[in-house]
Order: C-alpha cells, then structure tokens, then sequence
C-alpha cells in the first residue's frame, strides 16, 4: 500500500520527481559513458600493447653492436632486447608521403599487430604496411609499394597488413596534427635492406620487468658507455604519451560534470521531500496513530529518494555506454588508431552509482528525519507557523525605503533558504557549463588564430627534402621570397626532469613570431635560449635559469641560459637563433623554408625538386579542425546538459515556489494586486537568483575549464580564450532560459482560484 | 473488570516561563464494551486524554493502566505496538491518505495488524461496498469519516477513539456516524470512547465523563443510554 502511496505521490509532484531523475540520468550518463569510453579504449590499448610486446623503453644511436645489445641485455631488470634499423623513406605517391621503414633483427618486441594478409616473420621477404596508410591510399594485400631512400629505390609486395603499438598516435614530420596519407610506417625484414646500404641498427628496443625508473635508465646507460643520443622512456613515447595524456583528460571530464548534476539532483531532492513531508504532516501523523513503527515511516520516505535515485542510475548506466562512447569514437578514429572500438563497463560505474544513490537517499533521510522525532499527536496538529525574525535587512535605514516588491521578495528568499540555494545552484551550474562550451569552441577558435595568424604568419611551408643543395635551397628562397627555418628534435634536462621537444632554428624569420605567457609580442634574444612557456612550466624552469639540451641523433648535452619564455600552441621545445646554434658547433641546415606567397604543388622546375612536401595554411587549417571535431562533440553535449539543467531546475523550483505561496498570493489578489503585477513581483526574484547564480557561475566554469585543459597532454598549451560575445550570450542565455521558464508558471497566477485557495486547509 | 484505568494522570506543557496543565490529575475507569463520551468545552483538555489513552503523548506523572499494564512508563516502540494492537483512531478531519484509495486506506492497516478483520467485509459493514475504488477526494465526509471509521475496526482494536468524529459533519450524517459507532459498541462489544463539545450526545453514552480546564468535573454512569437516533439534537 504504501508502495502505491510513494508511486502516487511521485505522480502528484511529478515535476520535481522527473527533474531529480533527469539529473540523476544525466549525471550517470555522462559518467558511464564518458568512463565506458575511456576504459575500453585504455584496455584495447593495454591489450594492444602486451599483445605485441611493445618495448618499455627505446635507445637510438647512429648504430648499435652485438655486444651493445648483449650489454643492455645483461643490465638487472632488463627482460628482452632487440636492435632494429629505423630508415625515413618517401612514398612514391603523389603528395610524396613519408614512410618509415623499421627493418627488425627478430621481431620480437613492438612486433606489429597483423590485421591482413600473412604473419611477419624474418624469413619472408616482402613489406608489412601500415593498415590506415594503405586504406587511404587503397592498397591491398598483394600490391606493391615503391619506396626511395638514401637514393635508392625499393619495390616490395604487401604482405600483410599490420598495425604498430608505436604508432597508435602519430603525425607527420612537421605536421602538427594527424594527416592520413601523408606518413605511414612500414615492417620489414633485415634481410630485405639492399646490399648497397651497410646494415647498422640505429634503434634499441628494451623491454623490463617494471616501468623504466631512472635508476635503470642509468644502468642502461652505463652498459652503453653513453654511447647513445636518446633515451625514451615508453612514458614520453609520443604515442604512448599523447594517447594516455587523451584518456586522463576525457577522466576529468567524465568525473567533473557529473558531480555537478548529482549535486543538483540531491538539492532537488531534499527541497522536494522536505516540502513532500512537510505537507504529509497529517499523513504521518495518521500513520504513527494508525501503529507504524517509526522506522517503517521513515523507510517509507526514504525509499522515495532511493527509488527515483536508482531508476535514474539504471537507466543511465545502461543508455550511457551504449551511446556517449560512439559518439567520441568517430572522431577519435581519425587521430587514433587501434586495432577495435570497444567500450568497457569500469568497476567504478558501480561505486558512482553506489554514490548518486546512497547520496540521494541520504539527502531524503536529512530532509525527512525531522517530522518523525515528533510525538504523534504533535504531528497531527498543525505545524507552528516558522518564526519569521527580522533579518539583517529589516535593520538597515534603507528597508523602509525599498518598494514592497523589493521587501516582498527579500524576505521570500530568505525565508526559503533551501529553494533559493537549489535555484542559485541551479543557475550557476547551468552558466558553468555554458562558459565551458563556449570557451572550448572559443579557446580551439582562437588557438587556429593565435597559431596562424599571430605566430606563424606564412602562408606556405615547402618542406626540404635531407638530400637538398644548397644552391636549391637558396634559389627556392629567392623564387618564393622564403625565409629558411630549421626545425628538429632537442631533449631538455632540468632539476632532475627530462622532456623532449621541438627545436627551431631561425634565422631572422619574420615570418615566425613569438608572444609571451599573456600574448604580448616578444622579441626573441639573438644570444640566448628561449624556451616555451609549457616546456618550463613541466621543467619548472624560469627566466634566467640554466637549463641541459641536446638535439636528436647526437650525443652531445650542451648548456644555456634562459632568454625568454615564449607562449605556443603546438609545437612545445625550445627556439634558437642561427648564430647562436652555430656558436655550439652545428650546422644550420634548413629543413623548411616558409612563404607568404601561395605555392602550387605542381611546380617543377629544377630546384623544385628539392621540396619533398608543400602545405598550404588552409590545409594545416583544416587539419586542426578535425582534431577539434571530438571537442565539438563535447561542446554540444553541455551545452544540451546546461539548458535541460537550467530549465529543470527553474521549471521546478518556480511550480514548487507558486504552490508554496499559493496562499498568499491570492491573498494578494484578493487585496486588489493585478496579475501582471503578482507575475512581475515572481520574475523579479527569479531574476534575482539568476544574476545570483550566473555571478559565482562564470568563474566556476573557467575553473572546470582550466581543469580540463590541465589534461589535454604535454605537448599542446592551449590558452583559454572566452570571448567577450559569449559572455554575453552566457548572461543572456541563462537570462533568458529563465525569463522564459518563468513565464511558463506565473501563467497560473491569473487562474488562482481566490476562494478555494483562502478557505482551510481540507 | 475495568479495561481502562486513569490514575492522577497529570500533562503538562511548558510554554516559555509558564506551566500549562492541559490535564490535572485526572482518575477515571472504563468497562470493556463501554459507550463512553468525554464532554467539555474546548481548549478543556479532552483531546489531551484522548491522546494519552491512545498512545500518542507522555503523561508528566501518573498511570494509565489498560489490561493491567501501565502504559504511562512505555517507551516509544512500545507505544507504538500499544497503539497498533489495541487502539483504532477517528478523527474529525478523517484524515485519510489523499493518494489511496478507500480499500486501499483500510487495507493500510494489514502492514501492521495481522489477525485484523476482512477488509472488503469492513468496509461493505460500514455501508461503502459500493464506493471501495475511489479516492477520497470523490467521496463525501460522512463517506470519508465511514471510510476512516473502516480502517480503525480493520485492525480488530479493544478500543476505539473518536476526536469529535461529526465535528466536521453536518447534523444528519454526524446523526449516522455516531450511530454506527453505537452499533459496534453494543454488537461487538467494542469499546468506544468520544470526545465531544455537544453535550446532547451524552444521552445516549453508557459513561460521561466531563472535563473542564484540564480537570475531571464528574462521571456519570448512565444506566438507561437512549439510542443515537432518538436523542434530541
């Protein structure tokens, strides 16, 4: 009976009832989703990863010995060991893609996942090509593919088609973002290397019991005599690293909102079962006369909030992984790749939904605890109208002075603390997640800007190929009016920290500019090493510190004081002038030269055939919008969560409100106010509340929104930009949504009945 | 043997400084299948007697002594078993569940009691066989306060409390209701205790007792009770 009691007393308040399942749904959706999401991938990725044994550290050199090999092999901790040359190749396609070729000795770690075609091994000849890179160029299990390098040219049959752990994310050279087709990666066997090239193994593949500490790294390093250029932990491996880094941030997201909407659901629901029980004073007392035991009537209150809280988290928790990760996955594929696209229901489902539903009824045991310590026949009276005491208001000079509206309203707000909390939260919730809408689309707006427009102000990279001359070089400058740039990878070491990043060597570019932590334009010293802003932050380096680097593929660490500490988006690592690069003994060899003038890709003329690639700023554009499409997605989906927030929340509380104050607004009427001036006197305060909320709102959401790029990984530095527009549309957004909502109730002010409302209670 | 026995019970309210005694030393006994009215004006501290009997207030002293136990010492739980074996509640306002139905009001009392009587049986006795399925917003008050007489006798009570049971109803169906609760009285022997301000009623009681300022004035015992329906409203 009473079951039905719950059921029908849900029905009679439905409206506050669907609002605290709705939150509760979306609260669970967006974290079952988001976490099913990336704890499927993060074990496709796992499983990936030990399936192929991929290596959990790698060593490059210009060529490893046997013994080297059996050195490290020797080193504690060390499990397996395998060399490998590592070869950078040029397609021969049309857009001349770069392949890299890794011809193994044994093809036992970072082995390549088959996907097609027949099992790599060292005996067979033939080549084991990238699987994304042959869907975009069509190529299928028996094609052949023609590769040139070091001046030779290498025809070999697909064999199969596979999939690297080491390349689950990767870009281009130069590319800042994923293009398909323009870069691939390819297996082979070492006895496939043509005899005219000397056989050296330039990688060292390492596998270890445990995750590579720096107590190994100097082992390793001891048994190589030092004799090395790079060591990289499988931590700072791009792909590992940029894929992890993506998992951590779609984690804070996931667990970010849904707080918020529990959070809301829970102050739903004690506002609702406090008003619920408040009214139910009789009933209960009915119920304690009639012989319930206390506890039975409690149970039977609670069980509201455990009902509605544990239908909303069912249903969440089913629809949620059945949806939200689909629509990540689409975008994702094209910045990703791996060998499926699951998702994985994670154990903390089930404590997030322990959560929102021992929260909720928590929440309705506080709201309802009360009415039941009475006696019952206290609670079968009456309540005692609430000491309404003056607030602090009624003793300022100025309250006599405030219209009644003002007074009216004032007192209203605070005599029910609770609503008027519930409709700030509400508020600030929904202006917190529409400032993190609009300040994602805003900041990836802005990051295309700042890129392209206030850095790099080319139009055109042309891409050099290493074989270039220099006369080619210097003709391409002349004929395009060029400025020639070196771009490579450097390693940084500071108070005990290594990163690696890009190096960019610039010879009086004015093409390239910089812009300090808060986008003022900076002048980079000639003399001095500048550093980008996120590289110091992760190094915890300052102006004036001294900081350890090295470029790629040479041994040598040299030195630098720090000259500035430039701002970037991208391309995080360390810029230095070409004088300055030659004082420590390298050899400025441009590796692009960028334009302003508009190039076509067909031009061939001699020094034409220098260029191994040419972008365009359009197509570097668009590239970033793809990426930024996943974002998008994101963007949509709070921007729905923060309207049926906001609406939920006002619809709610303004029929709770109008029921509450039925009385004395017909009192009102009665008096002699007129309906639009009851309906302006209820939009005054939930004007009020709104601008209430929206204020702690805005900084809330820039702090989620500070909190979210916290995670978008090591290598991009994304300045969060909200443009004063969508302040605006904030503000007015959530204004209107209110307006409008309220105008929805306070229509039922002109159809209070005067007498029903005024006679008794029953 | 007496069912009911008060003894100097005694309720007292605290109201800031002063000390407000809504019952004062009140003794009095009750046979079982007594047709008893407690007569007062109000504000007297009827209700406050009602409440004490029925196991919903503490007295501040004295004993209430029902079937030879004192109740006056119970704690809360057992107060409520009390409540829930032994006593049947009407109030003036029916106090139904607005969101029940009829049957489904009475059968309420099926989670607590388990010997208690035929809920449909009940119901049909109180002449609402055919108004079982509706709420209580589509019947009547004297339908609604049968309804509620309905699920006080559900529960198989020794006693039943009435607070002003036709207080709220007009002169015909009050006329019908306190009928009703005669009838139980004299054929099943229930024991029926009515709390009024209309001092006609106590023609028909087998007991008066009158209260006036929390104090017992006088106990009539009434040896010829006239029947509900000839009393001279």
């Amino acid at each position: 009976m009473l079951f039905r009691k719950m059921l029908r007393d849900m029905w009679r308040n439905k409206t506050q009832f669907i609002s605290i399942f709705l939150m509760t749904v979306i609260g669970i959706f967006i974290y079952s989703g988001v976490s099913s999401e990336y704890t499927g991938l993060q074990d496709t990725a796992n499983d990936f990863y030990e399936e192929t044994n991929l290596a959990d550290a790698w060593v490059y050199s210009s060529g490893f010995t046997k013994e080297a090999a059996d050195a490290v092999r020797a080193v504690e901790g060390v499990t397996g060991v395998e060399r490998r040359l590592t070869i950078s190749s040029v397609g021969n396609f049309d857009n001349n893609p770069t392949i890299k070729l890794h011809f193994a000795e044994n093809n036992l770690i970072s082995t390549g996942k088959l996907m097609e075609g027949e099992a790599f091994t060292i005996e067979k000849d033939g080549i084991w090509l990238d699987t994304e890179f042959a869907k975009v160029k069509k190529l299928k299990v028996g094609d052949s593919i023609t590769v040139t390098f070091l001046g030779l040219t290498l025809e070999k049959e697909i064999k199969g088609l596979i999939m690297s752990p080491e390349y689950v994310y990767s870009e281009g050279e130069n590319d800042i973002i994923p293009v398909p087709g323009t870069y691939g990666y390819a297996y082979l066997s070492y006895l496939a290397l043509p005899k005219e090239i000397p056989m050296v193994y330039t990688d060292l593949l390492v596998t270890t019991e445990k995750p590579v500490d720096l107590k190994l790294e100097n082992a390793i390093d001891q048994a190589l005599d030092g004799k090395y250029s790079v060591f990289l932990a499988r931590k700072n491996l791009r792909s590992y690293m940029q894929f992890s880094e993506e998992m951590k941030e779609h984690k804070a997201i996931g667990k970010i909102f849904p707080l918020l909407f529990l959070a809301v659901a829970m102050l739903t629901i004690v506002t609702t079962m406090a008003r619920l029980v408040n009214n139910q004073r009789t009933q209960i007392g009915i119920l304690k006369a009639l012989g319930f035991k206390r506890r039975k009537i409690l149970f039977h209150y609670i069980s509201y909030g455990l009902w509605i809280s544990l239908a909303g988290t069912v249903i969440g928790a089913v629809v949620g992984p059945l949806t939200l990760p689909y629509l990540f996955y689409g975008p994702m594929m094209t910045t990703y790749m791996l060998p499926e696209w699951r998702s994985a229901i994670p154990i903390s489902l089930l404590y997030m939904a322990v959560l929102s539903v021992a929260g909720c009824t928590l929440a309705t045991y506080f709201a309802c605890r009360n009415v039941l310590k009475d006696t019952p026949s206290e609670t079968l009276r009456p309540k005692a109208p609430k000491d309404i005491k003056h607030s602090f208001f009624d003793r300022l000079k100025l309250w006599e002075h405030l219209s009644f509206d003002i007074q009216w309203n004032l007192r209203d707000i605070f005599r029910c603390k609770g609503r008027s909390i519930m409709a700030i939260v509400g508020i600030l919730g929904c202006s917190a997640l529409l400032i993190c809408a609009f300040g994602m689309r805003d900041t990836f707006d802005y990051i295309i800007k700042w890129n392209y427009e206030v850095l790099n102000r080319y139009e055109t990279r042309l891409e050099l190929k290493s074989d270039i001359t220099s006369e080619q070089t210097d003709k391409l400058i002349e004929k395009y009016d060029g400025e020639a740039i070196q771009e490579g990878a450097v390693e940084l070491k500071a108070n005990g920290k290594k990163r690696s990043g890009e190096l960019l060597v610039t010879d009086q570019a004015s093409l390239i500019r910089f812009v300090d932590k808060d986008s003022n334009n900076l002048e980079l010293p000639v003399n001095q090493i500048s550093v980008s802003y996120k590289i110091a932050k992760l190094l915890g380096l300052k102006l004036g510190d001294t900081v350890s680097w090295h470029v790629f593929g040479d041994e040598k660490w040299n030195t630098s004081t720090i000259g500035a500490i430039y701002r970037t988006p991208f391309t995080q690592g360390i810029t230095v002038s070409k004088g300055y690069f030659e004082q420590y003994g390298y050899h400025f060899t441009p590796t692009t030269i960028i334009t302003k003038q508009e190039v076509s890709k067909d031009v061939k003329d001699d020094a034409a055939l220098g260029i191994s690639k040419v972008q365009s700023k359009s197509m570097l554009v668009d590239g970033i919008k793809t990426v930024t499409e996943a974002m998008n997605v994101l963007v949509f989906v709070l921007m729905i969560a923060a309207v049926i927030l906001a609406v939920v929340v006002i619809y709610n509380l303004g029929v709770l409100a109008f029921t509450e104050r039925q009385r004395e607004l017909s009192t009102l009427k009665v008096i002699g106010f007129k309906t639009g001036k009851l309906r302006s006197l209820l939009l005054k305060q939930n004007i009020w509340l709104t601008l209430v909320g929206i204020v702690p709102g805005i900084p809330i959401g820039l702090w989620i929104l500070n909190y979210i790029f916290n995670f978008v990984g090591e290598v991009f530095d994304f300045m969060i930009i909200i443009y004063f527009s969508s302040y605006v549309y904030c503000i007015a957004g959530t204004l209107l949504i209110s307006v409008l909502v309220n105008r929805l109730f306070s229509k039922r002010v002109r159809k209070i009945d005067m007498v029903s409302s005024l006679k008794g209670v029953e | 043997m007496n069912l009911i026995e008060f003894k100097e019970v005694t309720k007292a309210y605290e109201l800031g400084a002063t000390k407000l005694l809504a019952a004062d030393r009140i003794s009095f006994t009750i046979k079982e299948g007594e047709f008893v009215v407690v007569l007062g004006p109000s504000g007297a501290g009827k209700s406050t007697v009602l409440n004490l009997l029925g196991g919903m207030d503490y007295a501040s002293s004295g004993k209430i002594i029902i079937q030879g136990k004192n109740i006056a010492k119970y704690k809360d739980d057992e107060l409520t078993q009390y409540r829930a074996a032994n006593v049947g509640f009407v109030f003036q306002f029916y106090n139904l569940i607005p969101t029940l139905t009829a049957l489904e009001n009475v059968a309420l009392t099926k989670e607590i009691v388990k010997n208690g009587v035929d809920v449909k049986e009940v119901l049909a006795s109180v002449g609402l066989a055919d108004h079982m399925n509706k709420f209580p917003s589509q019947l009547s008050g004297g339908e609604q306060q049968r309804v509620s007489i309905a699920r006080a006798i559900c529960k198989n009570p020794i006693m039943l409390l009435c607070d002003e049971p036709t207080g709220a109803l007009d002169i015909e169906t009050g006329i019908m209701i306190l009928s009703l609760l005669q009838k139980l009285s004299r054929e099943q022997k229930k024991t029926v205790i009515i709390v009024s301000h209309n001092a006609a009623i106590a023609q028909a009681a087998d007991k008066v007792i009158r209260i006036r300022n929390g104090k017992l004035t006088e106990v009539i015992t009434n040896e010829t009770p006239i029947d509900v329906s000839e009393v001279n409203w």
